[in-house]
């Protein structure tokens, strides 16, 4: 009983103490500006976790995420430049993640290809292709009010903010209150036993990763109104394997079948908590990375106990 | 001296007693056969000696001398091997390369002298009386060589006892000729041979002694002279010939009620070819045989697992061929696989959605499920058949063996399918759950629908089924009505010892 408890609920307890004591460390942390700020960093690699973790329970694996950020934020930006409207830029963004995810889905579940590789080969050609587009440069929007998206707010809250909330309560309802999410738990449970109940496997596994770009097109909305700008060579870098990190803090497992969007949403947070703290602390900014690798092995060997 | 005996061996598993006090003898140059129905204790007795279990109580002697067995790599190193069932072998090796794996001749301190390797593999092969180039990757080779290569290894390894756990399964008839010729040649070189099968031509062609196991005893034992294959059989089973099977089979199946599956002229090479038959509503029709008599490929194939397959099918008179697990229940087959834990049940999940997992298409609203009608539908099949959790929420894998079967067929009862497939339906089930699920099976075909059941077991299958399909290496040796059925003659037909006279219409 403790245990299944225990296996639940590590990743709320392990948020409890590290807010705690990240109160008690730095008198800045626990201030309405800071904690504000903490939310609104987090919004684009949590709404990217999200995806990940559709794709990560079904017992795959995107790594394009960070280069399709870059490529389809992009995209955004040049069609907002051509139409002067937010709102095709908006569905551009969002279609070019939707096709993304679309071609890894059917190179993971109709090419046969293992998801690391598919997603490995199209992570290269996405960022190929934008800086061949950008000419390794950046990518600018001319039209200020753009940036709105990213940068405004609404009663104390940043639009961002109010985005990721919301995404997260949507996936969250996706994956307990619908087939598709009963299917891409069956998936990862036992792959077999799914085809063999008559789950189209192969179908939910391409819907997975269309969920996942179309999310990837959404935090590259905000990732290109924020700064009005996408560069080709650095926007995006790295996202994936934090997204994959934030995945695994939250308690999901790597192989599939067992996980939750609450769990990724906590392990964002624990993530950002962490990284705000180290700049409250002014320790180097070049110790977040030994940091979120430590927190990384703290949660798996925490999450081990339940076996 | 006997080259091995083992005196009184125990073992049970989770206190369940499998071998209760087994004795076995084997002399240099002897070929003994092991015999008994599945479960009999075969296996847990080779392993045992095989080094892979230990004895709870008991002692092993070889050469007169007691040993304990610690582990396979410790049996081998005191001469006894142990050819299993599929071909353990690294496919990308050559054939020299797997022979000597883990112990290659070196020179110069660390490297591999291949060419002793390959020499000594070329010696070893001759001994066996067989021409393979040692330098031929084990993948380009059929099975009746993997297992040369297996046996070849134990050869020079010099083992004194070779265990050939039934290693005539996929082999054809010429082929098992080639292996009887190799055990002859390994038997006049001394060694003495352990040989596990069901079929008991072969047996009686091949080995000189025999033990029969059965419920973890020795139930018979002596020379193969002395007995013929019935003789065989009776002490397996454990009965007297002529004793009839306790159940009546359902009389009212006749020609008048509807077919609901027919099956023409299907073939899959290699794995089963020709086999026809109908089932009518309302009907229990059995599919038994023995490890490879084809008919769990057979019913891959007709639920649309596995392709490539010719002849035809007809469901409810139209055609039937589905290319995918989903089509199949599209159109009202459902399908409840051997070994659950690998096929069957998404462990960490709950038993709630474990079972309703095929049918949320009925409970739900534009992708959206309705959890309450989803619970309640669950407890009304929970109840219907008794399966036994501390709550709907828990996880499946947390139940006995019997509540996860019964959830598994709660999961296509529910989907309301018209037939119903269950390969191995009590496989690790205890027996009070085994009659709830035939009851539960009896009850669903009698609605006019109509089961399949694939069961190794033909003391289950004459207790559940109307009509009872025997296979042997593929082909439908018989077809018998399980009123006129005993366990002895479908045992026979399995094992190839008799041919039947109601060949399949």
């Amino acid at each position: 009983m403790i245990r299944t408890l225990w296996s639940k609920y590590s990743v709320v307890v392990a948020f409890v103490v590290i807010f705690v004591a990240a109160s008690i460390l730095s008198p800045n942390f626990l201030t309405q500006g800071n904690l504000l700020n903490i939310l609104s960093q987090v919004a684009i690699t949590g709404i990217i976790a999200l995806g990940q973790t559709v794709v990560i329970l079904a017992g795959g694996l995107d790594l394009s995420v960070g280069s399709v950020l870059a490529l389809v934020g992009a995209v955004g930006l040049m069609c907002l430049n051509a139409s002067g409207s937010g709102l095709v830029a908006i569905l551009a963004t969002l279609a070019g993640g939707l096709v993304a995810g679309a071609i890894n889905g059917l190179l993971v579940a109709k090419a046969r290809i293992t998801p690391f590789i598919a997603t490995l080969a199209t992570m290269a050609m996405a960022r190929s292709v934008i800086l061949y587009m950008a000419q390794g440069g950046t990518v600018s929007g001319n039209i200020e009010s753009y940036s709105n998206i990213g940068m405004g707010s609404l009663f104390g809250l940043s639009y961002p903010t109010y985005i990721f909330v919301i995404a997260t309560v949507v996936m969250f309802l996706v994956l307990h209150w619908t087939r598709f999410g009963r299917y891409v738990y069956a998936i990862g449970s036992n792959e077999r036993a799914a085809r063999l109940s008559g789950i189209r496997v192969d179908r939910i596994k391409v819907w997975t990763y269309v969920v996942c770009g179309t999310l990837t097109g959404l935090a590259a909305v905000i990732e290109s109104s924020r700064l009005d700008s996408i560069s080709s060579s650095s926007s995006g870098i790295n996202y994936e394997l934090d997204s994959i990190a934030a995945v695994v803090i939250g308690g999901t497992r790597l192989a599939g079948g067992k996980g939750s969007i609450a769990g990724t949403f906590v392990g964002v947070l624990i993530m950002e908590i962490l990284n705000n703290l180290i700049n409250l602390l002014n320790v180097s900014p070049y110790l977040q990375g030994f940091v979120k690798g430590a927190i990384i092995i703290a949660a798996v060997l925490l999450q081990r106990r339940e076996a | 001296m006997a080259l091995l005996t083992m005196r009184s061996i125990h073992k049970s598993f989770h206190g369940v007693p499998v071998l209760r006090g087994v004795d076995l003898t084997l002399e240099a140059g002897e070929v003994r056969a092991l015999l008994g129905e599945n479960g009999a204790g075969k296996t847990t007795l080779m392993n045992i000696l095989g080094g892979v279990l230990p004895p709870d109580t008991g002692e092993i002697l070889l050469n007169g001398r007691p040993v304990q067995i610690y582990s396979p790599r410790h049996a081998r190193s005191l001469g006894i091997a142990f050819v299993h069932q599929e071909a353990m072998l690294a496919e990308d090796l050559t054939v020299a390369e797997n022979i000597f794996l883990g112990e290659e001749p070196q020179k110069f301190g660390r490297v591999i002298d291949y060419s002793k390797m390959v020499r000594d593999t070329t010696e070893v092969l001759e001994r066996l009386g067989v021409s393979v180039p040692p330098r031929t990757p084990v993948r380009d080779l059929d099975a009746p060589l993997r297992q040369v290569v297996e046996i070849a290894r134990a050869v020079r390894q010099n083992a004194k006892i070779l265990i050939l756990d039934e290693p005539t399964t996929s082999l054809t008839v010429r082929e098992t000729e080639r292996l009887a010729e190799l055990i002859k040649t390994l038997s006049g070189q001394g060694v003495g041979i352990i040989f596990i099968s069901h079929r008991l031509q072969e047996v009686v062609n091949m080995c000189n002694r025999y033990t029969v196991l059965r419920d973890g005893m020795v139930a018979a034992d002596g020379e193969i002279s002395d007995v013929d294959e019935k003789r065989l059989v009776r002490a397996m089973i454990g009965r007297e010939m002529g004793e009839v099977s306790q159940r009546n089979p359902r009389e009212s199946v006749a020609n008048r009620d509807e077919p609901i599956l027919q099956a023409i002229k299907v073939t899959c090479e290699p794995h089963f070819r020709n086999v026809s038959f109908t089932l009518r509503e309302g009907e229990i029709l059995g599919f038994t045989g023995l490890l490879g008599a084809g008919y769990e490929e057979l019913f891959e194939c007709l639920f649309g697992q596995r392709r490539g397959w010719s002849g035809e099918c007809l469901l409810r008179g139209k055609e039937f061929r589905p290319r995918a697990p989903v089509e199949a229940a599209y159109r009202g087959v459902g399908y409840v696989p051997r070994d659950r834990q690998v096929n069957g049940i998404f462990p960490e999940r709950s038993v709630l959605h474990n079972t309703t997992i095929s049918t949320l298409h009925r409970l739900s609203r534009a992708g959206f499920i309705h959890l309450g009608k989803e619970r309640s539908e669950f407890m009304r099949y929970q109840q219907d058949l008794n399966i036994k959790a501390a709550s709907p929420s828990g996880a499946i894998r947390s139940l006995s063996g019997g509540n996860q079967q019964k959830s598994l067929l709660a999961r296509w009862l529910m989907a309301d399918v018209d037939l119903l497939i269950l390969d191995n339906p009590t496989q690790g089930v205890d027996v009070a759950a085994k009659q709830d699920i035939y009851t539960i099976v009896r009850r669903f075909a009698d609605d006019h629908r109509a089961v399949i059941v694939l069961t190794p077991d033909m003391q289950e299958a004459l207790r559940i089924c109307d009509r009872i399909v025997v296979m042997f290496k593929g082909a439908v040796v018989a077809e018998v009505s399980a009123g006129d059925a005993s366990e002895e003659l479908l045992m026979l037909y399995a094992t190839g010892a008799q041919e039947g006279q109601g060949e399949a219409r």
